[in-house]
């Protein structure tokens, strides 16, 4: 397949990025006036939708078993339709993947990696977090009994290190909370110097001047009285306050000028990032495993590469390569679901129109890259009080650094997830060897846990680039403007005849999220329902 | 103290105790002369110097106090004995589950009949991670801590008490703190737009606050309006397709401003996560018990009186079991129970000491918790671990264990202070669990009644015959007559968190009062 990825699938803009993972809102206007297109679902999903077509033994083939592939042929299975999943892979679970003991990893190029985690540690390298909003992916961890863990999104602890500001904060580690309380502080203190000067008199009448100064005064930053920040006991302490007469000692609020010099974490988190979310106790990767084990004996099809899809009015013809044999096969099904990533599906023979063609090719694909190491000590937890959360900083392709939320003060140390990055960085970071991908992931970490991280880092170390993963060729599908999505995603809602489109990919507002692909599979066998209704 | 000035602690003071208000640091340097303290953080034991060669120490109550000053003393050779009033370990630190009985004021045994594996921490509940005395003894005695949640950002808030439209409505708290942000960050954006803060900052530092302010996320990059956005969340979220959803719409300023609950919840010591004992926080304790060497820990036995000299310690006290009276004679003795109860047994101790301990206040603290069939807060609220809190009521705090758990849960249905307990003390048990039902029906309506299985428990602090109180509050300077209790008196020594007026009602405070007073006791065996 020679499917080489264009560089322009690369530089997707840091504003898509933000976007893809839900950190730019506000603009709501703009999507309001997209609401005439047809085919939305109803918002937060909870539930599958009613089908009202019987299978009768139709045959509905699928390409691919991700989640969206495995949640569609739990759906119709109990419809009646003879489902049958071809996948490429030798596993379920598309990118929804954890890397254990013995995971393999070839990467396009790259050298192959084999994890050598400890029993027991695992690195989700796929979806890690699921906020509670994401009622799609909660359902079906409920109905089937996957047991859901607290992931904790962010800790107070957690540090934010600048290397490239000038000044007193240059190079130190500062902990989150410390830098949001004194912005907060900073911000209350200097609203009610304007409230009491009369610059808001315009904006404010008395009355809400007045409340606002009362609740400036309640929220235990400033001091009550004369409305200035200071010390304070939502900061952390220089010294903790122990028993008999020992009050500790509350921290400093960093200088104003010095503060306004740090750019991490300017942004609140957004409602699907939540402090606490969940994950999938011992692994995201459960939550497919689980699903698939729910599916009838040998739905799935492991090891098979589509190289042809042919569609016609009355049937598909979907040829593959079984990848132990060698050998080429063709099936015929009545219907065909691909939940094959766009970047992917470019790539394999077809007889798609042009414009499903143009609409698919439109996408952009994002590079993702994830790296673990284990460690031999939980010296986050025991020498830093971060328990789950993150760390980050403005070193170069350095996003952020996670901390493990299961297996809290485990004796056995734990994988912490030293570099998360997507865009632009994470394509840098692939073309690295496994050696330097090590190398950086220590000089990050070293300097957020100085001391601490070479010395407990016990060898162990597996990493993933999506955009180099030969059946993902990306770590979400995204449309990179609103007018591409406008023009594209009806189209690909629509698909043609007896085939159809869905996955992750057709879920632009869900992009990378587990959701979107139980969403999008949850939207095409509706639509499904419908046409079959109508033959 | 009269009952009339226990009913009324302020809700400042008790704000202040639950560490919801910041600040009073002053107070406390104020007094850093005094020299006996630790070290702040501690995460170990001291380091005793002395062996105890069979020295006797009788230590008075199984609380937590009691049991680590027990295991600690008898790793190092002493001979201890701990006379425990009830038929348990853990005092305060202890839980409602099946079988557990509690006496009421109102004279009715109330037997718990939650099912089997559900249970409420009536007691203590929750450990923050600079706890790290709390932390050792679980780490070491291998008692698996689990995520204890909180805040959840999900949970309501609820005034019956105040104008506008906001009044008898639950409100998200993720919509109250995401908009009292956005109408900060827009007054304060305009301001220094407007050169109102020329004044106070210097040029430079204007823009940068300007660039941050656009930078949260809330306001409108070129009005500074503050609008809808996605940390406040959506009405209708977003789904599969084309479907966007529908940003949720803020709250009026003038309406927002009304809402006058909840100014700081998260301090350092009360952070999101926090963490609790898996099955109860009372396996602490237990593992505690289980680590003392046989026949140290004698329950069900009453202190009747307290005599010490120069040379020992008597105690006297009664097996509530048989009515017998007996005797412990001891080298040292290391009483932990409450001052409002230890000053109710005849004694010896002088005047300063007594003097001393009738100064904190005693709290007032009632829990009460109700068994639901399903667990709607999650189902239908997005409502996992947290408090919601009313005006009119308490709180309502949230299971964290269990979750998306198919077998419902029990929720901390009524959290009470001052006042408020002892109303609730006087109630009949149908009748607390109707005033419980009628909280969470605000806060929940159609789901609350509906879901409760008719199991309910809880206890209410200060009508415990052992306890007197939820913990003692050292309020302003009258920790200067804590230094008199710290220093005890002859062979007789106190404990328990009530000697840790920094962290009073906290685990870490009477575990680090007790490595203090056994560091104290090491001191003194090696002068004999």
């Amino acid at each position: 397949m020679g499917h080489k990825m264009t560089d322009n699938s690369y530089d997707l803009s840091k504003r898509d990025f933000l976007q893809a993972i839900g950190m730019i809102g506000g603009s709501a206007a703009m999507y309001t006036a997209m609401t005439g297109l047809n085919m939305a679902q109803a918002s937060s999903l909870e539930e599958p939708p009613e089908l009202s077509s019987e299978g009768k033994g139709k045959k509905l083939l699928l390409l691919g078993a991700g989640l969206s592939g495995l949640a569609i042929a739990l759906e119709m299975q109990k419809k009646g339709y003879k489902c049958e999943i071809i996948e490429a892979r030798d596993h379920e679970g598309g990118r929804c993947q954890s890397a254990r003991k013995g995971k393999v990893i070839q990467e396009l190029g790259g050298e192959k990696q084999v994890c050598n985690f400890e029993h027991g540690q695992y690195l989700n390298i796929g979806p890690w977090r699921i906020p509670a909003e994401h009622k799609a992916v909660i359902h079906y961890c409920r109905e089937l009994d996957v047991e859901l863990q607290p992931m904790i999104n962010e800790s107070g602890y957690g540090i934010f290190y600048n290397q490239g500001i000038e000044g007193a904060l240059k190079g130190k580690r500062l902990r989150q909370v410390d830098v949001a309380i004194d912005r907060e502080g900073n911000i209350e203190e200097l609203l009610a110097k304007a409230v009491n000067d009369g610059s808001l008199d315009d904006k404010l009448s008395a009355e809400d001047k007045e409340g606002l100064l009362e609740y400036l005064a309640t929220t235990g930053l400033l001091d009550r009285k004369e409305l200035f920040y200071r010390a304070n006991r939502a900061r952390t302490y220089e010294n903790y306050p122990g028993t008999g007469l020992d009050a500790g000692k509350m921290s400093e609020p960093y200088e104003i000028s010095e503060l306004l010099k740090v750019k991490l974490g300017m942004r609140a988190q957004t409602a699907d990032h939540p402090a606490v979310m969940f994950q999938a106790k011992g692994g995201m990767d459960q939550i497919p495993f689980t699903m698939s084990k729910a599916l009838k004996r040998g739905t799935i099809k492991y090891n098979r590469e589509v190289t042809n899809i042919i569609h016609s009015e009355d049937n598909v013809k979907v040829t593959y390569k079984d990848l132990k044999s060698g050998r080429e096969k063709t099936l015929t099904a009545d219907y065909c679901i691909t939940t094959i990533p766009f970047s992917v599906l470019n790539g394999i023979d077809n007889n798609f129109s042009p414009e499903l063609k143009d609409a698919m090719k439109s996408a952009s694909s994002s590079p993702a890259y994830k790296i673990g190491l284990q460690f031999d000590r939980r010296f986050w937890e025991e020498d830093d009080m971060i328990y789950g959360g993150e760390s980050r900083s403005d070193i170069p392709d350095h996003y952020t650094t996670s901390y493990p939320s299961a297996d809290l003060y485990g004796k056995n140390g734990g994988v912490v997830l030293s570099n998360y990055k997507f865009g632009g960085g994470s394509v840098q970071l692939s073309n690295n060897t496994v050696a330097e991908r090590i190398e950086h992931a220590l000089m990050i970490g070293e300097k957020l846990h100085p001391g601490n991280y070479r010395k407990h880092f016990n060898g162990n170390a597996i990493s993933m680039s999506w955009h180099k993963d030969k059946y993902s060729l990306g770590g979400a599908s995204s449309y990179r403007s609103n007018r591409l999505r406008r023009k594209h995603i009806p189209t690909v809602l629509k698909g043609e005849k007896r085939m159809l489109f869905s996955g992750g990919g057709i879920s632009p507002y869900h992009s990378a999220w587990m959701t979107g692909a139980i969403e999008g599979a949850w939207a095409t066998i509706a639509d499904l329902d419908k046409r079959v209704a109508q033959t | 103290m009269t009952d009339q000035n226990n009913n009324q602690i302020s809700k400042r003071d008790f704000l202040a105790t639950l560490g919801m208000i910041g600040g009073s640091a002053a107070v406390m340097t104020a007094l850093s002369g005094f020299e006996h303290s630790l070290a702040s953080d501690a995460k170990a034991p001291p380091m005793l110097h002395t062996h105890g060669n069979g020295k006797s120490v009788v230590i008075l109550g199984a609380g937590m106090a009691g049991l680590v000053t027990a295991l600690e003393l008898s790793k190092k050779g002493y001979n201890c004995t701990i006379l425990e009033a009830r038929d348990y370990a853990g005092g305060r630190n202890s839980c409602s589950r099946k079988g557990t009985k509690v006496t009421h004021a109102t004279g009715e045994t109330h037997t718990c009949d939650f099912d089997n594996g559900q249970y409420l921490n009536h007691g203590a509940w929750r450990i923050p991670g600079q706890h790290h005395s709390t932390l050792h003894y679980a780490r070491s005695l291998d008692v698996p801590l689990e995520v204890m949640l909180n805040h959840s950002s999900q949970s309501y808030l609820y005034a019956d008490n105040i104008e506008g439209p906001l009044n008898n409505q639950r409100v998200r708290r993720i919509h109250v703190e995401s908009d009292r942000k956005g109408h900060v960050a827009e007054l304060l954006a305009k301001c220094a737009a407007g050169g109102a803060l020329d004044e106070m900052l210097e040029k430079e530092d204007v823009e940068k606050l300007l660039t941050y302010l656009k930078g949260m996320g809330l306001i409108n990059a070129e009005t500074f309006e503050y609008q809808a956005n996605s940390i406040r969340g959506f009405s209708s979220y977003k789904g599969g397709g084309d479907n966007y959803g529908t940003l949720s719409e803020p709250y009026a300023l003038n309406d927002l401003l009304n809402m006058n609950m909840a100014g700081r919840e998260l301090t350092s010591d009360h952070p999101t996560c926090m963490f609790q004992a898996v099955g109860g926080m009372d396996q602490i304790a237990f593992a505690l018990r289980d680590a003392l060497p046989h026949g140290v820990l004698n329950l069900n036995k009453e202190v009747t009186r307290i005599r010490h000299s120069g040379s020992g310690v008597t105690v006297n006290y009664k097996d509530t079991k048989t009515g017998a009276a007996a005797q412990a004679k001891a080298d040292f003795c290391v009483s932990t129970i409450p001052y409002a109860v230890v000053t109710g047994i005849e004694n010896n101790f002088n005047d300063d000491i007594i003097d001393a301990m009738k100064t904190p206040a005693p709290s007032q603290v009632a829990k009460f918790g109700l068994q639901m069939k399903t667990r709607f807060w999650e189902t239908e609220d997005m409502i996992y671990g947290g408090t919601s809190t009313t005006s009119m009521a308490g709180n309502i705090a949230y299971p964290s264990a269990d979750l998306h758990g198919k077998d419902g849960g029990v929720l901390l249905a009524s959290y009470l202070f001052g006042g408020r307990s002892n109303n609730f003390s006087k109630m009949n048990i149908n009748e607390k669990i109707e005033y419980a039902l009628a909280t969470g029906e605000h806060i929940h309506p159609g789901n609350y009644r509906e879901n409760f299985n008719g199991k309910a428990a809880g206890i209410i602090w200060q009508d415990e015959k052992y306890n007197k109180s939820g913990w003692s509050s050292w309020q302003g300077d009258s920790i200067k007559k804590l230094p008199v209790i710290l220093k005890g008196e002859n062979r007789m020594l106190f404990a328990g968190d009530c000697i840790s007026p920094r962290l009073s009602g906290w685990l870490a405070g009477a575990i680090e009062g007790a490595w203090l007073t056994i560091a104290e006791l090491d001191k003194r065996a090696a002068q004999i």
